[in-house]
């Protein structure tokens, strides 16, 4: 590497952070062991002790929006268990923000804001793409209305990232099927798709965003849903999160974002891979 | 099935203490889980979070080897382990995309000790030093190796079932100079070469100070003279 990697992520994360404190958001804290992950069908916490580490602060901070802090940053280390390639490190430092108020094309605003902010000389240009005009474009199909999972997973890493790849610059992927809707809204004029964006730099995925579901109802039908599928995946299943689904009932409207950090600074040093951004890598 | 009932007994003793802090409803999949990993590894399978560069896979009964390997995961979607993988039969390379949840054939293969035999036409035959069982491997396999296969040569046979896919010499082989241009008295000189013909016809580069009836050793890998072992 030609620029010192230790130099380089200190300057980028005080960028990051007065991009923030700029725009009166608070940093937090929450916890990273946690008794109860955040349920996903393929994302898997690394057990600790009688504790699990956390695969995101996501439930933390959709309870701070619910006790009224409106806008709230945390920049820290998330693990994700069995995750590890060029692009994975199975520690890895996440950006996550909430903004109450806001929904998701706002927060594109503000990501791509951010990104200009700290990369000055990019000179991003960010062109959108709906899934269906993706899918339809690249792989010849939409998948709105007409999901396969593995299908979708195959074209994504086969036919449409590479396109982005292709194509280089930043490029948005919005609205995505509602079975891929994790834990964002439905999109209210369209109930086949949800208010989800992915965010790439040159064919790599580097956040991921929502209309956040604040319908607690919805959100443990979900949960429930994926309980199933991780049991028949014979993955650990982890128990409903009681706490969380009681405070979405006072949770604000909101948009969030997850941004990895290291692939960030993986794409900002022309790096092919994190082996150069991240301390101890092989650990 | 008396060990089966002990690793379940075993294993919900064990869990019981990682556990007593989840909700009641979700002890039983816990416990599943780890209980079936015991039971589910086929010895002759690989899963797909196994497979790495290098790795050789039966694929549709050919033995085939990973070449390049990428561990992808698209956003919230599952685990994709995209490969290229080089048939080692044909030497066709395709792309191949496994789910976390597929498994693959392992490649049985074995290698055996062979003694050289005779050569028949383009066939190169081998016994086996155990059972006397004849392998015959065809000179385009062989490719550079078959000129320094020598009479009673030890070598190894890398077989698929009953195919024969490579062939390792000794690194090191001894021959005979057949013909070459006399050498200067009193150069020693190593860096000097010149041709020679082997025993057997092929060419190849030695030192100048090298003469006819010298035996000389030859490392196999890279076809070059290593030094001298007698004067001829």
């Amino acid at each position: 590497m030609l620029i010192d990697s230790l130099q380089f992520r200190d300057a980028v994360m005080r960028d990051i952070r007065a991009f923030f404190y700029d725009r009166n958001y608070v940093e937090v804290e929450t916890p990273i062991r946690l008794k109860i992950p955040c349920m996903e069908l393929h994302i898997d916490a690394e057990p600790c002790g009688d504790h699990f580490l956390r695969t995101s602060p996501e439930m933390f901070h959709k309870q701070l929006l619910a006790d009224g802090h409106p806008r709230i940053f945390e920049v820290g280390k998330c693990f994700r268990k069995g995750e590890r390639g060029p692009l994975h490190n199975p520690e890895y430092t996440m950006l996550e923000w909430y903004c109450a108020g806001a929904d998701y094309m706002d927060m594109l605003e503000e990501t791509t804001a951010m990104i200009s902010h700290i990369w000055k000389e990019s000179d991003l240009v960010w062109k959108i793409y709906t899934v269906s005009e993706a899918f339809k474009e690249y792989a010849g199909w939409d998948p709105a209305g007409n999901y396969n999972e593995d299908r979708f997973d195959i074209d994504l890493v086969e036919k449409v990232e590479p396109a982005f790849k292709k194509l280089g610059g930043g490029v948005i992927l919005k609205d995505y099927p509602v079975e891929a809707a994790a834990l964002s809204r439905k999109k209210p004029d369209n109930p086949k798709v949800a208010e989800r964006w992915e965010l790439y730099i040159d064919g790599i995925e580097l956040a991921n965003a929502y209309s956040e579901l604040t319908d607690s109802k919805e959100q443990r039908l979900r949960f429930e849903e994926c309980a199933e599928q991780r049991k028949a995946l014979e993955k650990i299943v982890y128990p409903l999160d009681e706490i969380f689904l009681r405070s979405l009932e006072k949770m604000p409207e909101s948009g969030g974002v997850a941004l990895g950090v290291d692939r960030l600074l993986m794409l900002m040093a022309g790096e092919q891979s994190l082996d150069g951004i991240i301390s101890f890598r092989s650990y | 099935m008396q060990s089966t009932i002990f690793l379940l007994g075993f294993y919900c003793g064990v869990l019981k203490c990682e556990i007593t802090n989840l909700a009641g409803d979700n002890d039983f999949c816990i416990i599943r889980h780890h209980f079936e990993r015991y039971n589910q590894g086929d010895i002759n399978m690989y899963s797909a979070s196994d497979l790495k560069k290098g790795l050789k896979l039966e694929i549709d009964g050919d033995p085939c080897m990973i070449t390049n390997f990428e561990f992808s995961k698209p956003g919230k979607g599952q685990a994709l382990y995209r490969c290229k993988i080089k048939n080692l039969v044909t030497g066709n390379t395709f792309d191949k995309t496994y789910r976390s949840v597929e498994k693959v054939n392992r490649c049985a293969l074995i290698s055996r000790d062979y003694t050289f035999s005779y050569i028949d036409g383009d066939n190169y035959v081998f016994s086996d030093n155990d059972t006397y069982e004849e392998a015959t491997l065809n000179e385009e396999l062989l490719g550079h190796l078959k000129n320094f296969i020598v009479d009673d040569m030890v070598v190894e046979i890398l077989f698929h079932d009953d195919r024969a896919l490579d062939i390792t010499l000794p690194n090191f082989v001894e021959m005979v100079i057949a013909e070459t241009e006399p050498g200067a008295r009193g150069d020693t000189a190593t860096n000097v070469m010149k041709p020679a013909k082997l025993e057997n016809g092929f060419e190849i580069n030695v030192p100048i100070f090298i003469n006819e009836g010298d035996t000389i050793r030859i490392d196999t890998r890279d076809g070059t003279y290593a030094d001298r072992v007698a004067k001829g």
